[in-house]
């Protein structure tokens, strides 16, 4: 085919340009590390390394949420370890006061113990987490959640429970509402509660009894009334006409009396007449819990044998110290289970990560060895074709024309 | 004897001439568009003599260019395809470079302003993070409204380079006419093709057509008559019409081009193609005017989906949240050429439906007709256009005031504007809605087991929504709400009350009551937060299959796409039209080596014919000398 002189320089400078290109393009590559610029130059590829940038970028969020939430967690877990500290503690107090041997001053000094554990007790209440906001006030984190009031601690904060995110598909609550730590906790035995009536002339008390069938049960208040030292009854307070619904002789102090799947202990002895009160166990909280613990010392015989009230009460207060410290116990351990939760979760958004980074790696990232071999491949084709171009149009017939 | 000096005179003049013509070529050897010519020669007209008919030597018949009218046409329409393309992919490499941006793209922005919700919903207390909140959502709608702007800026780049192109076209067009006269005057008066303004011509013509698609009609046997478009004459003869640019009259953000005539002026924007102005017509039909108004509806359905979910919180102040976003609103521009003068409104009310289509409405002798601009095809919708029964279609509610003319018209953009308007509507970082308006509590002397939800916000309007709730249980199955009615007491099911809804659970006893009210004061709630950032991931467009974040992804993937064709195909055409310059130089190039041998050869001829001339001198000499002896 003729060539026109014009075009071979044409075409010989077009491929060297095109080789140049081609260079840049290797170069950029090699440079910057990444196959592609912009989402043109590889668009399938670069679709899904946009999708699993956002995956990773969620994965860091969940990261950080995960750290936030298990500091507020810790911190969480240090105040209700304080709280069973303090509960311990009052118990033991409460333990001690039972003891017939103690005097009114010994009771008092107990007394005013268990106050600085209640004192204690409000503090750890209204902790912070460490930026500021209550931990223990639901979401209401700014409002101090543990108030004394006339009648009582009263809970200002919420029950709504602050859940974050921590995967695509689960969240955990950063912390536990107060009124589900200290509040709204079943005093006595979690179903029943007992008391000595106040006109009794026996020695008779009552223990804080047992639940031996819960299906049995049914809640109502209800008098165990001694008509002898010896013959018992059980009737139905709410019922119009007084209803005996259990009745028994030979009573023998220490015997136990049961009705309605449950059971209740009589120590001392009784005198006609006596009677006791069960009525449904009501909800109240810890602060009333360590108070009425105070109040029972304050208020204990002043010494030698115990009133059958004081047995009563005092067995009644260490029972609900059990019920608090079952709460703290439990919530302690949802606390453990979450943290352990996160953990996983942890270990599982890692390898997820590694997982991304390497898919995103083969979509985005240059092979180098490739890639530099190519670069040399195109330099030595550059080479070639720019020796080739300058030899090439050195020929000239005219430089045989002299 | 005489005729040996004549012959050899003609020798002398014709490789004279063919010496001529090989400088020529040489001299031209880098002239674009130049034709390599050749001398043909041919034997004079013998004379009879005694015996024979003699030669009388040589004579030039023509100077011929090596011109192959097929291989040029072949080239100029690669040529004219090969300049759209490469118009279409650089513009499309542009807008992908803005868009495609894998680092910092409109996905991270968005990615940010999620990241932002996350960290609120994880410290919903912390100004801090609310502040960074407001920051980032800045930042995406700047970044969106920057997208636009910078996509607007290319639109109207656009606009003055089709006012640029089309005076090219014009002053090109004057040339061709120009040398249509020319040539035929030289053709006329020597009946010689003058090669040299014919491949000015040609020249002309292919920059032409490497401008716009054209037909090019040979008229008589020198003169070229050109057509633009579907048949509109651009050149005719030795006149040539003038193209300009006018402002659409359905849309004055856009040029079109026109021709003019002597007759008029020809509206030419429908039917014109291929060439440089082909490709910005394209491009800007294609993916300019689409991108914009995907990028707007993307903004929209950001703004809608966060603006719902953010009036449905309550912020660090106890109120209810407002709007997040601001947005610009969907645009009805009447046409310049329209009778009538009514406003009509358009308001978006589904995002679902919402399309990233421009529309045209027009009044029609018995009502409207709604088509889509780029398609043209019929819409399909309900409704008269009146306050009570708008026109609706697509996601719009269309309202046509008073004083609309039959033949008016309207362009309808849903979504174009919106961006230019979008900010964040927010300053103040407490008005963040992180939190939920309302909160549910069981009574802490409940003595049933009963649990309730913390309750969900169904219409934040409603005037009694933070209004305290009491929900009391008579018996084990029925309840009152605030003491009245008695309701029925199903375990897990909706109660929905002054526009939020709760479920209670399990076995609530009688007298246990369940409180619905107001959550000021919640500075931790992040219920809301929470809502906001499923509300950016939840799929609200195209009927609730696409999300924000899937559409943006679908945008850059397909202008991607779009592009990388666009450059394939560029590609492919720079080697079709590589492969069809290549042939044509073949035959009109020039080539230096053959032009140096025919150097030597005229050269050679010429000093022959030289000594034809000194044999000739000779021959007289010597017939002299014998006379004088």
């Amino acid at each position: 085919m003729r060539l026109s002189t014009a075009g071979m320089h044409r075409t010989s400078i077009n491929a060297i340009l095109d080789q140049q290109s081609r260079m840049a393009k290797t170069q950029e590559q090699v440079t910057t590390g990444k196959r592609y610029q912009s989402a043109s130059e590889d668009p399938i590829a670069a679709t899904r390394a946009a999708v699993l940038d956002r995956s990773l970028a969620d994965n860091a969020q969940y990261a950080r949420n995960s750290n936030i939430i298990e500091n507020r967690l810790s911190y969480e877990e240090q105040s209700l370890a304080d709280a069973t500290e303090l509960l311990q503690a009052a118990r033991d107090l409460a333990l001690q006061g039972a003891s017939s041997t103690l005097g009114a001053t010994e009771r008092r000094m107990l007394a005013n113990s268990v106050r600085q554990q209640l004192a204690g007790m409000m503090d750890v209440a209204n902790r912070d987490d460490g930026n500021g906001e209550y931990l223990f006030a639901g979401t209401s984190t700014g409002t101090r959640p543990f108030v004394q009031g006339t009648t009582g601690v009263n809970y200002l904060g919420d029950s709504t429970n602050r859940q974050i995110r921590i995967s695509n598909n689960q969240s955990l609550s950063d912390g536990h509402s107060g009124a589900d730590v200290f509040m709204n906790i079943t005093e006595r035995n979690g179903v029943f509660r007992t008391s000595v009536a106040p006109g009794n002339t026996g020695t008779g008390s009552i223990d804080v009894g047992r639940v031996s069938d819960p299906t049995a049960w049914i809640a109502d208040n209800y008098t165990l009334q001694f008509t002898t030292a010896t013959d018992w009854q059980v009737v139905d307070d709410t019922t119009p006409v007084p209803n005996v619904i259990a009745s028994g002789t030979g009573f023998s102090a220490g015997q136990s009396v049961s009705f309605l799947g449950i059971n209740v202990t009589i120590s001392g002895s009784p005198a006609a007449n006596d009677s006791f009160s069960i009525q449904p166990a009501q909800r109240t909280d810890v602060f009333a819990m360590l108070e009425e613990l105070a109040v029972t010392l304050e208020t204990g015989a002043p010494s030698g044998i115990n009133s059958p009230s004081f047995n009563t009460n005092i067995g009644a207060a260490i029972a609900n110290i059990d019920q608090a410290l079952d709460r703290v116990v439990s919530v302690r351990a949802d606390v453990g289970a979450r943290l352990s939760a996160i953990d996983q979760a942890a270990a599982t958004r890692e390898d997820e990560a590694v997982d991304l980074q390497s898919l995103l790696s083969d979509l985005r990232d240059v092979d180098y060895a490739s890639a530099i071999s190519q670069l040399n491949q195109q330099y030595a084709g550059l080479q070639a074709a720019q020796a080739a171009y300058t030899r090439i149009s050195q020929l000239s017939l005219f430089d045989y024309l002299r | 004897m005489a005729d040996v000096l004549s012959t050899g005179l003609s020798a002398l003049r014709a490789t004279q001439r063919a010496l001529d013509t090989t400088s020529h070529n040489i001299a031209n050897v880098s002239t674009e568009g130049y034709t390599r010519q050749r001398v043909e020669f041919e034997a004079r007209k013998p004379e009879f003599s005694a015996g024979g008919w003699i030669g009388t030597g040589v004579q030039v018949s023509t100077v011929r260019r090596v011109y192959d009218q097929f291989l040029a046409q072949q080239t100029r329409s690669s040529g004219t395809n090969l300049a759209r393309l490469e118009a279409y992919a650089a513009q499309a490499e542009r807008v992908d470079n803005l868009l495609g941006d894998t680092e910092n793209g409109l996905s991270a922005s968005l990615q940010s302003f999620s990241d932002a919700i996350a960290e609120v919903a994880t410290t919903p207390a912390s100004l801090p993070a609310r502040q960074a909140l407001i920051a980032e959502g800045r930042a995406l709608a700047e970044r969106m409204r920057s997208y636009d702007t910078r996509l607007r800026a290319m639109s109207s780049e656009l606009n003055s380079r089709l006012g640029v192109e089309a005076s090219e076209i014009t002053t090109i067009a004057q040339g061709i006419a120009k040398l249509n006269g020319d040539i035929a005057v030289a053709t006329q008066q020597s009946g010689q093709p003058p090669n040299d303004l014919l491949d000015q011509r040609d020249k002309l013509i292919n920059e032409l057509s490497g401008k716009v698609g054209i037909s090019v009609v040979p008229e008589g046997d020198s003169q070229v008559n050109i057509f633009i478009g579907s048949g509109q004459p651009l050149v005719l003869g030795n006149t040539a019409s003038q193209v300009t640019t006018q402002v659409d009259p359905l849309d004055a953000e856009r040029t079109v081009l026109a021709l003019r005539t002597s007759t008029g002026t020809i509206d030419l924007s429908r039917v014109i193609s291929g060439g440089t102005i082909g490709g910005l017509l394209d491009q800007r039909s294609q993916m300019l005017d689409p991108a914009r108004n995907e990028l707007g509806r993307i903004g929209v359905a950001i703004t809608a989906q966060i603006n719902a979910q953010h009036r449905e919180g309550m912020d660090l102040t106890g109120a209810l949240g407002g709007n997040f976003f601001n947005i610009g609103a969907a645009t009805a521009t009447p046409a310049t050429s329209n009778a009538g003068n009514a406003a009509v409104t358009v308001t978006r009310t589904n995002i679902g439906a919402l399309t990233a289509n421009d529309y045209r409405l027009e009044r029609t002798a018995t009502g409207y007709s709604l088509t889509r601009l780029d398609t043209g095809a019929a819409v399909t919708f309900t409704g008269t256009g009146t306050v009570v029964d708008p026109i609706v279609a697509d996601g719009l509610s269309i309202v046509v005031g008073a004083g609309i003319a039959t033949g008016d018209q309207y362009t309808i953009r849903p979504t174009r504007d919106a961006l230019q308007g979008m900010s964040v509507a927010i300053t103040d970082a407490s008005r963040i809605a992180a939190a939920a308006p309302i909160r549910a509590s069981a009574a802490s002397a409940n003595t049933g087991t009963g649990s309730v939800t913390s309750g969900e916000v169904l219409d934040p309007t409603n005037a009694a929504l933070l209004t305290t709730v009491d929900i009391d249980f008579t018996s084990a199955t029925t309840y009152t709400v605030n003491g009245a009615g008695s309701f029925t007491y199903t375990p897990g099911s909706n109660i929905d009350i002054n526009g939020w809804r709760v479920q209670i659970n399990g076995a609530p006893a009688v007298g246990d009551r369940f409180t619905v009210r107001n959550n000021a004061g919640a500075t931790g709630d992040n219920r809301n937060a929470l809502l906001l950032s499923d509300a950016l991931r939840a799929p609200s467009l195209d009927g609730g299959t696409t999300s924000a974040y899937a559409a943006t992804e679908k945008l850059v993937a397909d202008i991607g796409l779009a592009t990388r064709t666009a450059q394939v195909n560029r590609d492919a055409e720079a080697s079709i039209h590589e492969a069809d310059v290549a042939a044509q130089d073949a035959v009109s190039g020039v080539n230096l080596d053959e032009e140096a041998a025919n150097m030597l050869r005229y050269q050679q001829a010429y000093a022959a014919a030289a000594q034809i001339i000194s044999v000739a001198n000779e021959m007289f000499d010597t017939l002299l000398a014998a006379v004088r002896r």
